[in-house]
């Protein structure tokens, strides 16, 4: 997986954990609100939301340390917490 | 409080500590405080580590102080307005939160932990709320800019922790996995101290996802487990079956839960998760161990009534009489005021019902607060402020459930034509961002019940269909 790919993938899941659990008012929440903010702003429930959903995306299982196991911050820490998770996953299939 | 024998343990990620240990370890804690702490005296608890944590507890109700918690992610701030309300000028901390508190000396206090005296002159100890034994005074996050500590005698607690445990059919082989702070009342009592009172082992460990929690199943192999609404909405994506060992129990607390999470988890792990109805100020209440999917019958000694029912079915406030609920708040004795601690009992400010099994149903929320994005929020705060707008005629804030137990913030204004949106909304700019309502709702007047009161029901039904009965 390359850094568009994973990018593309964090983005959407990013996009669904805010509005999937957030459920705010339309036009509260925008793609462009969500992706420009360091820190990326996603609390506690919406960081495991995100990451069901590339569970789901990506047709992997995903464990706390993948994510969870130092702090994530920005849209480039969940990149490459992806693209490790992934390499972990693939490797472990072989 | 702990069977002191190599038997129960208390486990966490890092640490491994049996009961024997961990009250020795409580032993040397209290010695060291034996010279400052006198009792009676305020003492804050601002330490992370959960064993650390039980044998600072431990100690100090040994040593009869009125023990207020510092939340493990408080500021330093928050640690002083605390210090401030309990009048406190010691706290017993680990050494990162040491360094947090300026301004003060400090000693070690055992192994891990610090004690740090502030120069503030702390104000006269008061009369101990159990003479027999101190108390641990368990904060409500502050809603209104006046925080609550609950006071908890030794006494109640020790009552709490022994119903909680044998109701739930805990022992010396019993494991607890609990998922939740050892802060909070629910984690204290039923994930901690129960299991530990009877002899039993605690495993303190918060996993996120299914995966994990599958893994702490395997090895630790509870017979319990405690968590809330938004754990059991997070493990409900089991993304491959699972054929290893189950809890007896699994016990959902602190929120309602949502009953799309109950199926959910159901279809993933075959199983029926206990829902537990209680409260900071009157502990467990009841608890569905049947899995009929309500909030269950009431545990030993506790009485739930409905105000105003005359029949099983009859909706009404929930009030609770537990032998071992608290009686007042600590610091501000005007807190007391506005009832919550009753004669009768403590009023919930939740709307429910019993049925003809004695079981409790609730059917709103309209509680003393509502649960935001995992803050706590005082309705009644943001009434005021848009009461505060000249021409409101009616006010009434609810809080709407979404996934995982979480709330949003719904506000209903009756008001005159003379006022505008901008208004109403500059009413509220001022609150706390979790605290501004989500979405304001003008009506001409606001839905009412036979009897006059404002119909909760006909509004949050509102916010799914997008109109109002007016």
């Amino acid at each position: 997986m390359d850094d568009d790919e994973a990018f593309a993938a964090v983005r959407e899941a990013v996009i669904w954990a805010k509005s999937e659990v957030v459920e705010l008012m339309p036009g509260q929440v925008t793609t462009s609100s969500v992706l420009s903010e360091p820190p990326i702003c996603l609390d506690s429930l919406e960081a495991i939301a995100m990451v069901t959903r590339l569970e789901e995306e990506l047709g992997l299982v995903a464990e706390d340390e993948h994510f969870f196991a130092c702090s994530v911050r920005t849209v480039g820490d969940v990149v490459a917490s992806v693209k490790s998770w992934v390499g972990v996953a693939q490797t472990s299939r072989q | 409080m702990i069977a002191g024998d190599a038997a129960s343990a208390l486990i966490t990620d890092e640490r491994t500590v049996d009961g024997r240990s961990l009250v020795d370890l409580a032993a040397v804690v209290e010695s060291s405080l034996q010279t400052a702490i006198a009792p009676g005296t305020p003492l804050g608890l601002w330490v992370d580590d959960v064993v650390d944590f039980a044998a600072a507890v431990v100690a100090a109700l040994a040593l009869r102080a009125e023990a207020f918690i510092i939340p493990p992610g408080a500021s330093s701030a928050r640690a002083a307005e605390l210090c401030a309300i309990e009048g406190a000028s010691a706290v017993l901390c680990d050494e990162v939160h040491a360094r947090e508190l300026v301004g003060g000396t400090s000693r070690a206090c055992g192994p891990r932990l610090v004690l740090v005296e502030t120069r503030r002159p702390a104000t006269a100890p008061r009369p101990a709320d159990d003479p027999d034994g101190g108390a641990v005074h368990f904060y409500t996050s502050g809603t209104d800019g006046r925080p609550k500590g609950v006071v908890r005698t030794k006494r109640s607690l020790e009552l709490e922790e022994s119903t909680i445990g044998s109701h739930l059919g805990m022992g010396p082989d019993t494991t607890v996995l609990c998922t939740v702070p050892i802060t909070h009342g629910y984690g204290y009592t039923a994930g901690t101290f129960a299991p530990l009172t009877f002899g039993g082992r605690s495993v303190h460990q918060r996993p996120k996802l299914a995966a994990s929690l599958g893994k702490l199943l395997q090895r630790h192999q509870p017979d319990i487990v405690l968590a809330v609404p938004a754990q059991y909405a997070a493990w409900a994506n089991l993304r491959q079956p699972y054929s290893g060992p189950l809890p007896r129990l699994w016990i959902c607390g602190g929120a309602p839960l949502p009953p799309a999470v109950r199926n959910k988890f159901h279809a993933a792990w075959g199983s029926v998760i206990s829902e537990q109805y209680g409260a900071t100020e009157c502990g467990a209440v009841s608890v569905d161990l049947e899995g009929a999917a309500t909030l269950g019958r009431p545990y030993p000694g506790v009485e739930v009534t409905i105000d105003g029912s005359s029949a099983p079915g009859d909706v009404g406030e929930v009030v609770v009489n537990a032998p071992y609920r608290p009686h007042h708040y600590s610091g501000d004795d005007s807190l007391d005021r506005g009832i919550p601690f009753g004669p009768d009992g403590f009023r919930t400010g939740d709307s429910g019902w019993l049925d003809l099994h004695g079981r409790l149903h609730l059917v709103g929320r309209r509680a003393h607060q509502l649960n935001v994005r995992g803050q706590k929020v005082d309705p009644a705060e943001v009434e005021r402020a848009l009461w505060a707008v000249d021409g409101v005629d009616d006010v009434t804030v609810i809080g709407i459930d979404r996934a995982a137990g979480d709330q949003w913030i719904a506000a209903f204004v009756a008001c005159s034509d003379s006022v505008a949106d901008a208004d109403l909304h500059r009413a509220t700019a001022g609150l706390e961002s979790f605290k501004r309502p989500q979405q304001v709702t003008r009506l001409a007047t606001l839905p009412k019940t036979a009897t006059g009161k404002t119909d909760l029901e006909a509004l949050r039904a509102s916010t799914r269909s997008g109109t109002v009965e007016r």
